[in-house]
């Protein structure tokens, strides 16, 4: 077994009313080199479970650690400086104008000591992302004006460019068009092992690819964990 | 006596425009709005109390800036905006009876008339050094954190996720806006003094929808039009306050006409 990533003990989470918690009882414990699938019809509390394991939702009973550090301790931000994150929202408005490769850049500048800029290597490592992910050719158009399936590849970029330990996709697969999610699988499969990662992944759509690739599918439902199948660790 | 002000003028303009952009962006507006008013009653108290035109304004500000940042991450917009704004007209009522008593009290005209119209005589020695230690400290923080800046005015909760403590530098661009504003409230005026921090960067949204270039100019613009607005109140005897912040908006509507008009005229032909 290796080392623990992610470790929810007995989590309640609240956003107003204490009757209703948005999530319940939850118990999870994610290791290392693991894909974990996390599904359950709307409003089941799929991502309010990943916020939480990222610590922007703080537990209102439990424990929550992210790469040992407990969530609401103020060393969080040195565990999340080693994770990324694709958020559910991520459409801009057609008047964002940072370019593709600026949305890129960011999430590498903002992990480095300042005055920070972009080393050969980081361009390399840009270059490389948006390549597999077929984004190459849109590096210098403002990412307002790209359609959601390309904005989507483009956070995508930003999330695998960072390298890092955890990462946490929500909805990776909603604009992309069903023709490229299967290679998009095998990418983010192929950085899980390689880099010996941990991806958590909330879908409601389980592509064929996603199901044979994935080392552990969680169900959840009304803010609970119904069914785990697999292996977490 | 007059290059320390135009240069004060210059670089108060850059400092207030700058600033103003990343208050606009980080959704911090109503914050500064309020944070403005309590520097102004606190200027008020000081003339009441005939002490130095700094402490009382920084404490207050600060202390109003600092509790709003905290709340800030722990509440909806809504809820703060409605904080701040029942903050302004506390604040504002606090100026008002000071502004009143300092006149019947003390006969400070010269300066109330600073705090509420401003004035070009506010501009100490001592006021040039600060406000030139504060730009050079502010620019310099800006060419440090840049890049986090900027993960954060593009999206909040994703520079959070990442890594990035929003709360912190949200608290640091606060703390800079109310020594700013205690800094170049008696040359501007407590009630304009904040139409220097929003105008430029609304300019700066109609010029250009290029972020990289938005900040540069809208310290251009602030660092252009505040010492030319001083300028025209020597020219017409009016008020610099009231004139820089005229010019500033008028500035703002016409190169807004201007680039509609240069809009309409590129379709049609």
């Amino acid at each position: 077994m290796g080392s623990l990533r992610i470790e929810l003990k007995n989590v309640y989470v609240i956003y107003q009313d204490i009757e209703r918690p948005a999530l319940k009882k939850i118990n999870l414990h994610v290791g290392e080199n693991r894909l974990v699938v996390i599904t359950g019809p709307n409003g089941s509390g799929k991502t309010t479970l990943l916020e939480t394991c990222l610590g922007l939702l703080k537990p209102f009973k439990g424990l929550v650690k992210l790469l040992g550090i407990p969530t609401i301790s103020r060393r969080i931000y040195v565990a999340r400086r080693q994770c990324s994150y694709l958020p559910q929202n991520f459409m801009r408005s057609p008047y964002e104008s940072y370019t593709v490769k600026q949305v890129i850049a960011m999430s590498l500048l903002s992990i480095k000591s300042s005055p920070s800029t972009l080393t050969p290597d980081d361009l390399c490592r840009i270059r490389t992302v948006v390549k597999l992910l077929g984004i190459e050719n849109l590096l210098s158009e403002p990412i307002g004006k790209l359609s959601g399936g390309q904005q989507q590849r483009v956070f995508l970029a930003r999330a695998l460019v960072r390298e890092p330990l955890v990462l946490f996709l929500d909805e990776p697969f909603s604009s992309i068009d069903p023709e490229s999610r299967e290679h998009i699988t095998l990418l983010i499969n192929e950085y899980t092992r390689e880099k010996n990662a941990t991806t958590l992944i909330v879908s409601h759509i389980i592509n064929k690819e996603l199901s044979r690739v994935a080392d552990a599918v969680v169900t959840m439902s009304n803010g609970e964990l119904v069914d785990v199948v697999g292996n977490l660790y | 006596m007059l290059e320390i002000i135009f240069i004060s003028l210059v670089i108060g303009g850059l400092m207030l425009a700058l600033l103003g952009y990343y208050i606009s962006k980080l959704g911090l507006s109503t914050i500064a709005f309020s944070a403005a008013h309590a520097a102004l009653a606190g200027a008020a108290i000081s003339s009441i109390l005939n002490s130095d035109p700094y402490t009382l304004p920084a404490i207050l500000t600060l202390f109003l800036g600092l509790i709003l940042g905290v709340i800030l991450p722990r509440t909806s917009i809504e809820v703060l905006n409605n904080l701040s704004m029942m903050f302004f007209s506390l604040f504002n009522s606090i100026a008002l009876i000071a502004i009143y008593l300092s006149n019947v009290v003390v006969l400070s005209t010269t300066r109330v008339g600073g705090l509420l119209w401003g004035s070009p005589l506010a501009v100490t020695i001592d006021r040039f050094v600060y406000i030139m230690i504060l730009t050079c400290v502010f620019i310099t923080y800006l060419m440090l954190t840049r890049s986090k800046l900027d993960a954060i005015v593009f999206d909040k909760k994703l520079a959070e996720a990442e890594g990035i403590n929003v709360q912190f530098y949200s608290i640091v661009i606060i703390t800079f806006m109310c020594i700013a504003l205690v800094l170049m409230l008696e040359v501007i005026g407590g009630f304009l003094v904040f139409s220097l921090l929003y105008v430029p960067y609304i300019v700066s949204i109609i010029v250009t929808s290029r972020a990289d270039i938005q900040l540069v100019i809208a310290g251009l613009f602030g660092a252009i039009i505040t010492p030319l607005g001083a300028f025209l109140s020597l020219i017409l005897d009016t008020p610099i306050g009231s004139t820089i912040a005229l010019i500033v908006s008028l500035s703002a509507i016409i190169i807004y006409i201007t680039k509609k008009i240069h809009g309409v005229l590129k379709n049609f032909i």
